[in-house]
């Protein structure tokens, strides 16, 4: 009878212990199968572009269409704008205008939009941001990254200059001229536009689209990663390595756009001349080496962080605050100056 | 304190009654195995892999740990020199037909960064490393 009941204890012991013991490497199990395929549902595709004189990186998910297809749209769309709008390209809208003889030209909506966008910043930053400094840029060579670079001589800055300006630059309804011999380059606001273009085309195809767009490192979030995490984004140290940052930021939407003075540029005797231009001087802008600008949209972003570049850090930016627009500038003593609504997208929510 | 002491060794007493010393190693072997294949599984070799890509499509990959030299061509046209330098498990780019050389001024990159040269449209990504960020904003 004692030897019965001790059996029972026995096998009862065994029972339970099996039981746990199995509990416990399911357990295991799961976890493991949960972290290592639970991000995998989303799964992001990545795409390295070359358009706009600089790498573009498409990274995106979609739930419902194949991640491949909305890039595809996306790298047609943005080619599309690149071409449309390249000043340099005989067949282009730009071309058209700058080789009109100072003669109005038709343009499509499009156009329009894009060129009273540059115009609208041009007035709002006092001509920091400029849209005709087509002769200047090409007068340095950076209008193309194979052209021969130099510091030109004052004689050939001054005749440039007096071809610049965006006061040359007219619209009326749907029409466009700029002064003859000026030259419309919307270098500074196209990539932007057209990463804008493509986030809202990849959201049309697929509204559960997730990921962004980097154009040389002016950033259009489509949405959040695995549609629930920011993305996390340094701000690259205008004086390091490629890989070196001054900062993170976290964007779950909207857009970051960077002007630094080591994007382009080249030395003479010592002396770094880089392509982001002082419309009043003709000559690199020197009040900052580095701009950060985050806002609602790229192309707006990408505006005023050059406008800025130029400005330097002063009054003006409370205005751009209040617009909704947060900047982080570094001046060329290497200080970091940064306005107080930045700070929020520093901490990961 | 004394309550507490009575507590911990009743605990004690439950998980020895139904698991030997021996279970309980078995347990905790199982729980490293699974972390271990667990993360071998997520991250794979990406962290240590060099990826050339020129136009987009992939050009070549090397392991970060072996020292190496890759002359990237475009067909004829020779376009740079990629080096390896296994121990330290970096690369970099050197001789490039480029004007500006800022992929060669990029210099030594390790695991997470990228040099870009843009006239000879190369990437080259350098493996993948812990908590990296998803992107540069420059």
């Amino acid at each position: 009878m004692r030897k019965k009941d001790s059996q029972d204890v026995l096998r009862k012991r065994v029972i339970i212990q099996s039981l746990i013991f199995l509990g416990i490497v399911l357990f295991f199990v799961f976890v493991a199968l949960h972290f290592t395929f639970s991000s995998g549902l989303t799964q992001y595709v990545e795409r390295n572009e070359f358009m706009f004189g600089t790498i573009v990186r498409l990274v995106v998910a979609s739930e419902k269409r194949d991640p491949r297809i909305i890039m595809d749209a996306m790298v047609r769309e943005m080619r599309r704008i690149e071409r449309k709008f390249n000043p340099y390209v005989e067949d282009s809208i730009i071309y058209r205008i700058n080789h009109a003889g100072g003669q109005w030209v038709e343009v499509d909506e499009e156009t329009i939009f894009v060129l009273k966008k540059a115009l609208y910043y041009s007035k709002k930053t006092g001509g920091a941001f400029d849209p005709v400094l087509g002769r200047l840029i090409v007068l340095w060579g950076f209008n193309d990254i194979n052209a021969s670079k130099h510091v030109p001589s004052d004689e050939e800055l001054q005749a440039a200059l007096k071809q610049s300006g965006w006061v040359k630059l007219e619209i009326s309804g749907r029409h466009v001229r700029v002064d003859e011999g000026a030259w419309i380059d919307l270098g500074g606001i196209v990539k932007g536009y057209a990463v804008d273009q493509a986030v809202r085309m990849a959201k049309d195809m697929d509204d559960t689209t997730t990921g962004f767009v980097d154009a040389g490192g002016d950033i259009g979030i489509i949405g959040p990663k695995f549609g629930r995490y920011p993305w996390k984004i340094g701000i690259r140290d205008p004086r390091g390595g490629q890989d070196d940052i001054v900062g993170v930021i976290y964007l779950s939407n909207g857009a970051v756009a960077t002007s630094g003075d080591y994007e382009r540029y080249f030395e003479e005797n010592g002396v770094r001349y880089h392509h982001i231009l002082d419309p009043k001087t003709g000559y690199p802008a020197r009040k900052a080496i580095s701009v950060t600008v985050i806002g609602e949209k790229l192309v707006d972003a990408d505006a005023l962080s050059t406008a800025i570049f130029v400005l330097g850090w002063g009054p003006a930016i409370e205005g751009f605050e209040a617009d909704g627009y947060q900047v982080m500038l570094i001046d060329t003593e290497g200080v970091i100056h940064e306005t107080q609504g930045f700070e929020y997208f520093k901490k990961s929510r | 304190m004394k309550r507490r002491d009575s507590n911990t060794s009743k605990n004690h007493g439950e998980i020895t009654r139904f698991f030997s010393p021996f279970d309980l190693m078995i347990i905790l072997m199982i729980g490293m195995v699974t972390f271990v294949a667990m993360r071998f599984v997520s991250t794979g070799d990406l962290s240590r892999k060099v990826v050339v890509l020129v136009d987009g499509e992939v050009y070549a990959e090397l392991p970060l740990d072996e020292d190496a030299t890759l002359t990237i061509m475009k067909g004829d046209r020779y376009l740079s020199t990629l080096l390896v330098d296994g121990e330290r498990g970096m690369a970099c780019l050197t001789r490039s037909e480029c004007p500006l050389k800022i992929c060669e001024k990029t210099g030594w990159v390790g695991p997470g960064g990228r040099i870009v040269c843009v006239p000879n449209r190369i990437v080259v990504k350098v493996g993948r490393k812990e908590a990296q960020l998803d992107a540069i904003t420059w």
